[in-house]
């Protein structure tokens, strides 16, 4: 029989197609793009805005947590630089896409920050429950310590210290009245948030867990409760969370500073 | 020279291989663009075990008084509430028991539910080391309100419950369907081994 040539290369392109198919797309990175750090002697702050793309987070008021954290996001990484030309400052995801917790760590610890902050809302199955909350990482588990070291993905038990004190330092400026921001529409001269505080607690919590710097994660109100979805939908009240949180931010890395020196 | 000619019968052959290498070639292609584009799933769900079909307790028996954590409606965390379970000779059985009864239980006033709605018990078993091994549906997850609070509430009121009633539970390692799950429902972590945490309801273990 005459061999058809035709026949014979597209045999071996299906077989080719049928072992690449498997493969095809079939990682989807999430990891936002490589910036060039290694020239900046500026302290990094990692911003990381909870949930996106399909995964809205909680919702409640008619607002998804997914848009409030980006836009607390945006509004802090821009008072955090105005703060200080020392600071720069990365979000983990700065649109509306999904990005997995272990992309938004690995992007973190890539560029070597300093702070990490995870910015959420919180639902409170009670509805009367209002206010906001400080989380760091809950090393009183089981699992991620053993005698031969730690599991990569629970690095953020090497810094629980820094993160406890992180975290009392930003329900402190969070509670705390601060001297108003110039330009800010705060009628009195003390800038004193309506919001409770439902104080500091621990958590297993995946977005912190692979982090390797001090981190917490912050809820800002309880979608569940109408004041609070109310204030965070609000955009004047949600840069003076941002603003509360920036001096805190900023105050703990002069800490750590002055630590160092 | 005479050109060597094949056989008939064998070219037959060549050629039959050759179509079923095609078929087998796009079999495969459609086979791995239907798996990866899910047009279908071929995982097998192992079969549900409905803890209501087997008996978990005989009401002969000593009663028993248990505590249960369930939401409380005024503030973010647990409250402790009485409830009654029957001895059993099997310490998980009355493990079963108790979740049970907190899985079925409408919130009574001063209470709220936080174990996501329709989540069931597959299976409860235990290992040498003291750590309970809880399977439940994935109602669990599937139907658990996003937010740090909500999935605490949802993991904490099923281990504080646990560990408060049996303290031979050391930890409880929560599986989804028979499998491990990596969160809740997007914040917390169902990877390790739960210990209670009684500072959400402020009760001594």
């Amino acid at each position: 029989m005459k061999r058809n040539p035709r026949f014979n290369h597209l045999t071996a392109a299906l077989l080719a197609l049928s072992f690449m198919a498997p493969f095809c797309g079939a990682v989807v990175n999430t990891m936002p793009p490589v910036v060039d750090i290694s020239s900046t002697s500026k302290t990094i702050v990692i911003i990381d805005p909870a949930h996106g793309g399909g995964d809205y987070g909680s919702t409640g008021g008619g607002i998804r947590e997914k848009d409030i954290t980006l836009k607390a996001a945006r509004l802090l990484k821009q008072k955090l630089e105005s703060a200080s030309a020392d600071i720069q400052v990365f979000l983990t995801r700065g649109s509306d896409t999904a990005v997995t917790p272990e992309d938004r760590a690995g992007f973190a610890n890539s560029r070597n920050g300093a702070v990490y902050i995870s910015l959420h809302c919180d639902y409170v199955p009670s509805a009367s429950s209002e206010g906001y909350m400080v989380f760091y990482y809950s090393g009183d588990r089981l699992s991620g310590v053993s005698p031969q070291g730690i599991e990569w993905q629970k690095v953020q038990l090497l810094h629980l210290a820094d993160s406890t004190a992180l975290a009392a330092l930003v329900d402190q400026y969070m509670k705390s009245p601060l001297i108003a921001a110039p330009g800010s529409a705060v009628q009195d001269a003390n800038d004193t948030l309506p919001l409770a505080s439902r104080g500091v607690r621990q958590s297993a919590l995946l977005c912190l867990e692979g982090v390797n710097m001090p981190a917490v994660a912050v809820e800002m109100g309880n979608l569940n409760n109408t004041a609070d979805a109310g204030y965070l939908k609000d955009d004047g009240m949600l840069g003076r969370i941002c603003y509360h949180l920036e001096e805190a931010i900023v105050n703990f890395i002069k800490g750590q500073s002055a630590r160092r020196q | 020279m005479d050109k060597k000619v094949r056989p008939e019968k064998t070219t037959a052959v060549r050629r039959q291989f050759l179509y079923a290498l095609a078929a087998v070639i796009l079999f495969a292609i459609l086979y791995n663009a239907a798996t990866y584009y899910g047009w279908f799933s071929y995982s097998v769900k192992p079969r549900l075990l409905n803890v209501s079909d087997y008996k978990l307790y005989d009401s002969g028996k000593k009663k028993i008084k248990a505590v249960v954590f369930f939401g409380a409606a005024d503030t973010d965390g647990l409250k402790p509430a009485p409830c009654v379970i029957f001895e059993s000779n099997q310490p998980v059985n009355e493990i079963k028991q108790l979740l049970e009864k907190m899985f079925s239980t409408p919130a009574a006033a001063g209470y709220v539910n936080v174990i996501p709605d329709s989540t069931q018990l597959r299976e409860a078993y235990q290992d040498k080391n003291g750590i309970l091994y809880l399977d439940l549906s994935d109602e669990f997850s599937k139907n658990c309100k996003s937010g740090i609070t909500s999935e605490n509430l949802a993991v904490y009121s099923i281990v504080d419950s646990i560990c408060y009633n049996f303290p031979w539970v050391k930890g409880v390692k929560i599986l989804i369907d028979g499998a491990e799950k990596q969160d809740v429902a997007g914040n917390v972590s169902l990877e390790g081994v739960f210990r209670p945490d009684m500072n959400l309801s402020a009760v001594k273990l």
